[in-house]
């Protein structure tokens, strides 16, 4: 199974559009993939029509009783998606209170890591779409991935959200004592603002090597997609959102443009 | 390093280990169980608290077997907790927390 993250310590950049466009990408090509909500937000859940505030078993119970140690438990918390080869590991509103619960214990940040071990076989890739506030569940997601992807609106105020994210990322190596590598993607980009002009360009000064070299534009199918509960490429496989998404996945699966 | 990123470390050392795999679990174990055998037999004095190398005091468990040994064990215990409630969360404190729960034989 490979593991992505897709983070930011700042929210409404689009990380919960690059985790549906990028795994619904994904299972286009046949692949199977798993997306995992770990937003207390429970955006991602809500997309597939599930509610946040009413499901029974999510991420949040596996952090009880060691239940990441069970495969059947784990299994059976998943949800479908609009595809059939795709599931989806559910956030519960209840996820706010992790940090709560778990303090003082120790190695709480590899509860999901674990989890997907026992899953290693069912999926070939994990998805990990996470909350914008440093906590117990992006150092989970941080621990777990093998790859991280850094969806940064082009607009100046979100520069200080990339540099914290950059920041956080290389204590958490630190801590682990491995290397992380990540991908800046531009999204949001609107060529005829000023703002997205200018805030890419101090963007390519200051992390050119991680800078993927095009952008998400903004595009509204992608906002429609949302409400009709599918995929983006299941709506629209040729719109220039889908098509940028396309790039950036050929991108982080290491081919060539 | 700032004090921030000191703190942020902490927090994700403490996340990301377990505590078998803590080597300074073992430090601060044996350290305890040395600062508690060093008290004299005779009457209580505060046992000189060592400043050992996390920067934390040891404060030995165990005073002196005479007057009511056991219940001057659990006072020290009880004492050690209110204190140690007020240091963040890590795996020093769960520590110290289960050595209390061990005198008070909880
Ligand atoms: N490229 C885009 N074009 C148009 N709208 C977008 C685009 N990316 C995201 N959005 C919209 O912006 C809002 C925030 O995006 P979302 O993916 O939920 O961000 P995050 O998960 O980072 O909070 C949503 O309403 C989403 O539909
Ligand atoms: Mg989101």
């Amino acid at each position: 199974m490979k593991i992505w993250s897709i983070s930011n310590q700042k929210g409404g950049v689009g990380k919960t559009t690059s985790v549906v466009s990028l795994g619904g990408l994904l299972a286009d090509q046949g692949h199977r993939v798993l997306l995992v909500d770990l937003d207390p937000h429970g955006s991602l859940t809500s997309y597939f029509g599930q509610d946040p505030d009413g499901l029974e078993r999510s991420l949040y119970h596996l952090f009880f009783e060691q239940r990441w140690r069970n495969v059947d438990y784990i299994r059976d918390t998943l949800k479908p998606t609009s595809l059939a080869n795709v599931s989806m590991l559910p956030a519960t509103t209840s996820l706010a209170t992790l940090e709560r619960q778990v303090s003082g214990q120790d190695g709480m940040g590899l509860v999901l890591a674990r989890s997907l071990a026992q899953l290693w076989d069912d999926y070939d890739y994990a998805l990990l779409d996470t909350p914008p506030i440093l906590g117990v569940l992006l150092v989970n997601a941080l621990a777990a991935c093998q790859q991280l992807v850094i969806p940064t609106q082009t607009e100046h105020l979100a520069l200080k959200g990339l540099e914290r994210m950059v920041h956080t990322l290389k204590m958490v190596m630190k801590s682990q004592k491995r290397e992380l590598p990540y991908t800046i993607v531009p999204t949001l980009f609107d060529r005829r603002t000023s703002a997205s002009l200018t805030s890419l360009k101090e963007m390519r000064r200051t992390y050119q090597g991680a800078l993927w070299d095009e952008a998400i534009p903004v595009d509204t199918r992608l906002r429609d997609a949302s409400h009709e509960g599918v995929f983006p490429h299941q709506l629209d496989p040729n719109t220039r959102g889908v098509r940028a998404y396309r790039h950036l996945l050929a991108q982080l699966c290491g081919e060539k443009r | 390093m700032s004090g921030n990123t000191d703190v942020l470390m902490g927090y994700f050392d403490s996340l990301l280990t377990t505590l078998e795999e803590d080597p300074r679990k073992t430090i601060v174990s044996d350290l305890l169980a040395g600062a508690a055998a060093q008290v004299p037999d005779d009457d209580y004095t505060p046992v000189a608290t060592d400043t050992i190398a996390l920067g934390m005091r040891v404060i030995p468990l165990k005073p002196p077997a005479k007057v009511n040994g056991g219940a001057i064990n659990r006072i020290t215990a009880l004492q050690l907790l209110t204190v140690v409630k007020t240091i963040p969360p890590s795996r020093l404190k769960l520590h110290i927390l289960s050595c209390c729960a061990g005198v008070l034989d909880v």
